[in-house]
């Protein structure tokens, strides 16, 4: 067996060398036969057994259940909605008739807190929960907030501290998709005019679902983030920082593509970017603004590096090339 | 009520055994570990659901490999589709495919594989079954892996080398795709 061969399972070739590697394997079809097959046993000795493996096992088939009963829970309502829709017609009616009668005027109110642009707004809810609001965010409540529910309307971003209440699980929803706690510190990224929606999980655990369906969801716990990918609600890695300076406005980012960075800046911004090169939104970049800082000192900071240059073509429009 | 829980018991029996190593095995070719295990659990989710599926598969082994197997090539094409691919990425993602593509995964359905293996891997001296484990089970990158064992990138390298080899010498009895030609 040769040494590249080793090196490579080992995850300690440089980029050159396996390049090196790779060429050698398609000019040469017995060393490529044999490297599949060296290959092969590694793919077999990982059906090993590991001891966490039973805890991990029994943590993810929660998951499915949870999952798989809130598809029951949604057919069965279904199904018992045909049959109780004619009555449930006339409770309702009567209900909201004799509602009017005794008060005359509706009892839910709503409480909005909207961010202007280039903003950012710290709020403490009824229950003690905390926020922050990133740029043209808009959250809202109704006076029943923490009598009997704990649901926030989320369009925009925002970054939630929450009080821990078993009995009241605290819900995000945003155009599409919900998110559920019980008591925990996330991230949520959801304008409803951009078809980015990310949850990032600092602390505790939560569950996200689609609004409209909750047997699309999955559990979080910290470091993990959920995404869109193709329409459906996905898993990864969070790369959300939380800084100190995070209280102040600023904004921390390490190793995010162009592409992310894009989509942050037009959301808080409500900027279309035009990017010239496709291959450029795969750079990466690292730094901090504050949120209230204008679009065009943030764009000039990440310039600097070199990696592109860009220019504000109109108001909401910039071109990076 | 009784077949209900007989159900769940059989059903998470499965999983128990198979969650793990699926998720490993499909590791091996995505790059995310994320991706890894979400394609695992979609499936087993979509199993969960059609119960009688599962009651009529004759080799539930193959099936389930075949399945993750067959979600992997899928993933891996997509990928090559991307633009903006660095060449060696790209000749990567080949060779996972190619490997992927030409495994039999017959060769698991054996139904000790899994005791061979482990009694393989803990014939291996001490220490290279300890790097080898994190390596390769636990997926730590080789970095991780000199800081975790205060060891060199030159050991790593080294006894993974001599673990390779050495399970190679103990599986190939029993697996007849590893009698290498070399």
């Amino acid at each position: 067996m040769e040494e590249p061969f080793d090196k490579y399972f080992a995850d300690t070739l440089s980029e050159e060398e396996k390049k090196g590697l790779f060429r050698k394997l398609e000019q040469d079809p017995v060393l490529m036969k044999d490297f599949v097959r060296l290959h092969h046993l590694w793919v077999i000795a990982g059906m090993a057994p590991l001891e966490t493996d039973h805890a991990w096992s029994a943590r993810k088939i929660e998951e499915i259940y949870r999952q798989s009963r809130r598809t029951q829970t949604r057919r069965f309502i279904f199904s018992l909605l045909r049959y109780t829709a004619v009555v449930a017609l006339l409770i309702t009616t009567w209900l909201v008739a004799g509602y009017y009668q005794q008060t005359g005027e509706p009892k839910t109110a709503y409480t909005s807190i909207e961010v202007p642009k280039g903003q950012r707004v710290f709020v403490i809810l009824p229950d003690g929960s905390q926020a922050w609001l990133s740029s043209r965010t808009r959250l809202t409540y109704s006076n029943r907030f923490n009598e009997e529910e704990r649901t926030v309307e989320l369009d925009g971003e925002a970054f939630f501290m929450i009080e821990k209440n078993e009995e009241l699980p605290f819900i995000v929803s945003s155009k599409e998709y919900s998110v559920e706690v019980t008591g925990t510190k996330f991230n949520v990224f959801a304008y409803s005019d951009n078809d980015l929606f990310e949850t990032d999980l600092v602390e505790g655990s939560v569950w996200v679902y689609k609004s409209d369906d909750k047997a699309q969801q999955l559990q979080l716990f910290p470091n993990e983030q959920a995404y869109l990918s193709n329409g459906k609600i996905r898993k990864g890695l969070s790369k959300y920082v939380v800084t100190q300076d995070f209280s102040n406005g600023i904004f921390s980012f390490e190793d995010r593509t162009l592409q992310e960075i894009v989509n942050w800046l037009s959301a808080w911004y409500n900027i279309r970017f035009d990017v010239q090169q496709p291959d450029m939104l795969s750079y990466t970049f690292s730094g901090k603004f504050r949120q209230s800082d204008p679009i065009h000192t943030v764009l000039q900071a990440i310039k600097e590096t070199g990696k592109f240059n860009y220019r504000i073509v109109t108001e909401d429009k910039i071109e990076i090339f | 009520m009784k077949a209900v829980e007989n159900k769940k018991e059989e059903y998470s029996e499965i999983y128990r055994i198979y969650f793990p190593r699926l998720v490993r095995f499909s590791q091996t070719y995505l790059s995310s570990p994320e991706e890894a295990e979400n394609i695992v659990q979609d499936i087993f989710l979509y199993l969960w659901e059609h119960p009688a599926l599962l009651a009529s598969l004759k080799n539930r082994n193959a099936f389930l490999f075949t399945m993750v197997k067959n979600r992997c090539i899928d993933h891996l094409r997509n990928r090559m589709l991307l633009q903006n691919l660095s060449e060696v990425d790209e000749k990567e993602l080949k060779f996972k495919l190619y490997s992927l593509q030409s495994f039999e995964e017959n060769n698991l359905s054996e139904t000790e594989i899994e005791s061979i293996i482990q009694e393989a891997i803990d014939s291996l001296p001490e220490r290279c079954r300890e790097i080898f484990i994190l390596s390769r089970l636990q997926g730590l990158k080789h970095k991780q892996i000199a800081e975790q064992l205060h060891i060199t990138t030159n050991t790593i390298e080294g006894q993974i080398a001599i673990a390779l080899r050495k399970l190679r010498e103990k599986l190939k009895n029993h697996i007849p795709i590893l009698v290498f030609l070399m």
